[in-house]
């Protein structure tokens, strides 16, 4: 689906490579999370994707990037646009229009899709990320999570195959962060879109994407399943990057040699490998008992 | 500012016209406005745009747009009063400068012409939504989809800009940076400087809707517009009560 051969760019004007040999390969139907400190080139990898790079932001480009198939290089931007969906930081600046259907209608028309089709695309999109009823709406009057799901839902309007998203819920509320993941999960498992999102909320790509890479200085350092990648929790703190609490217990658990199992990545599986411990301590400590008899 | 050029969603008669309809009569009104001297004339003309507020049920925001156009007018209104000397003098309010008849007559003319002529464009705006206006432009006036658009972006962004200048000057006030003043003059060089991070970030904001233009295909070929603008016996009737408003003014002078 996306494919990067030793990819590197440069910013027109800087001569420090914003990312630096990428190596890719992403399949059809992940939910790929990427994290790191700013400036590790983050934005740049999703900006390569969706042909900002090298369409609208100009640089020093070496290396290929195969998005369906295709050389960025060699489409355009429209024509990249047909196959990613694009969301950003900003939702009141990335809107065009003043009114939600016509905000998702906006691409629609931009493709030449014609009137009847395009009524059912807004009505199937709205629906797809549950805010049929914001319809008639004006974006001004909106929250930030419903803002943003609007973006969302005119990105996917376009049917794309791929949705990358560069830090979409920055300015939302834990809620409204939640609900663009729990949006975002619904259009990787029922739809089989594949999904890139740039989030520094660590605790919510862990719970929701299925693999995680961790970027520094321009490279991905780290890439792999949501619960390989979190062992690493060394390298994570070291980033700067805050590791869910239950990954910080399971990693003390581990360093006291208690328990060796897969890291669990929500509460209620850290409540299990907590509960077995103790247990297991419990059975320990009663056969110490006897043996002590 | 903001509520008096955006749109308010509803289901009047008015709403349903055709776009055109509704460009023509805050055009036409306009221009009615400025070739009519005749006070009636041009009261008539408010009351009957009040009336188009009313029946598009935004007369609670339309208000707003009468009491600025008010304010703007009676400061015109002033300004003549004082330099009109000829007519019949009432009363000197300073020494030489006299208040007349035909200066009253005249100042108030003015103001009214000025509210006519200018708050039907702003109802206009908010009873047509930007999307038909825009299919409006390029499909039935053929201009240029590009050109058309600039258009309504930029009315697009004044919402987005008045929120920008309001957290602007909130965050200098915190600072205690004095914005409230009566004085205008100390007004302008108070807010003068936030034009800076104003502009900042508003070319900011732009690149990213560039970026979001160009990740969703704007002007990658030709385009389908999404409604299709009918013309009712509303129109048809619209068009002929616009029009001999325009005459009436034209016979009036």
């Amino acid at each position: 689906m996306i494919r990067f051969n030793n990819v590197s760019f440069a910013y027109e004007g800087s001569e420090e490579l914003a990312v630096r040999n990428i190596n890719l390969h992403i399949d059809k139907g992940e939910f790929v999370g990427i994290i790191g400190p700013s400036g590790a080139g983050k934005s740049t990898l999703v900006s390569l994707i969706n042909g900002v790079i090298p369409h609208f932001h100009r640089g020093d480009y070496y290396g290929e990037v195969l998005v369906c198939g295709k050389d960025t290089l060699e489409s355009t931007c429209g024509e990249i646009s047909r196959h990613v969906g694009s969301v950003f930081q900003d939702p009141e600046a990335q809107m065009v229009t003043t009114v939600v259907e016509d905000e998702i209608a906006f691409g629609l028309e931009n493709f030449n899709v014609p009137a009847g089709e395009i009524e059912k695309r807004i009505t199937e999109s709205l629906k797809m990320v549950g805010i049929e009823h914001l319809r008639h709406r004006g974006t001004a009057a909106l929250s930030g999570g419903q803002k943003q799901r609007v973006t969302i839902a005119a990105a996917i309007a376009l049917r794309p195959e791929i949705l990358v998203l560069d830090e979409p819920t920055s300015e939302l509320d834990p809620q409204g962060s939640r609900q663009v993941f729990q949006t975002l999960k619904r259009l990787n498992q029922e739809y089989g879109m594949t999904i890139l999102i740039v989030e520094q909320k660590v605790m919510l790509l862990s719970e929701f994407c299925s693999r995680l890479m961790v970027m520094e200085k321009g490279q991905i350092i780290l890439d792999g399943p949501v619960r390989q990648v979190l062992e690493h929790h060394d390298k994570l703190l070291e980033l700067g990057i805050n590791c869910p609490r239950v990954v910080t217990l399971t990693k003390l658990l581990k360093d006291a040699s208690l328990y060796d199992g897969d890291i669990p990545v929500d509460v209620d599986e850290a409540e299990q490998v907590v509960r077995k411990i103790l247990e297991g301590a419990y059975d320990q400590h009663t056969a110490f008992d006897l043996s002590l008899r | 500012m903001k509520q008096m050029l955006e749109y308010v969603h509803g289901d009047s008669v008015i709403h349903r016209l055709n776009p055109l309809v509704k460009l023509l009569w805050a055009f036409l009104t306009c221009i009615a406005c400025f070739i009519s001297s005749n006070h009636l004339f041009l009261l008539g003309v408010l009351l009957s745009t009040v009336v188009v507020a009313a029946s598009g049920s935004v007369l609670a925001r339309a208000k707003g747009v009468y009491k600025a156009l008010f304010i703007l007018g009676f400061l015109l209104m002033l300004f003549q009063l004082l330099f009109t000397p000829y007519g019949r003098v009432y009363f000197y309010i300073l020494p030489g400068v006299p208040v007349t008849d035909q200066g009253l007559s005249f100042s108030l003319l003015l103001m009214l012409r000025m509210m006519a002529a200018l708050s039907p464009l702003s109802l206009m705006l908010m009873l047509t939504p930007m999307n038909e206006l825009l299919t409006a432009m390029t499909h039935t006036l053929r201009i240029p989809y590009r050109y058309a658009f600039v258009v309504v972006t930029a009315l697009r962004f004044i919402p987005t800009f008045s929120r920008e200048m309001d957290q602007i000057m909130q965050a200098q006030r915190s600072r205690g940076h004095e914005t409230d003043t009566r004085n205008p003059f100390k007004k302008v060089k108070v807010i003068l400087p936030m034009c800076i991070p104003l502009l900042i970030s508003s070319v900011r904001r732009i690149e990213t809707m560039a970026i979001s233009l160009e990740t969703r295909g704007f002007n990658t070929g030709p385009r389908s517009c999404r409604k299709k603008l009918g013309f009712t016996r509303f129109d048809a009737l619209a068009i002929i009560i616009v029009m001999a408003v325009l005459l009436l003014s034209i016979i009036i002078g």
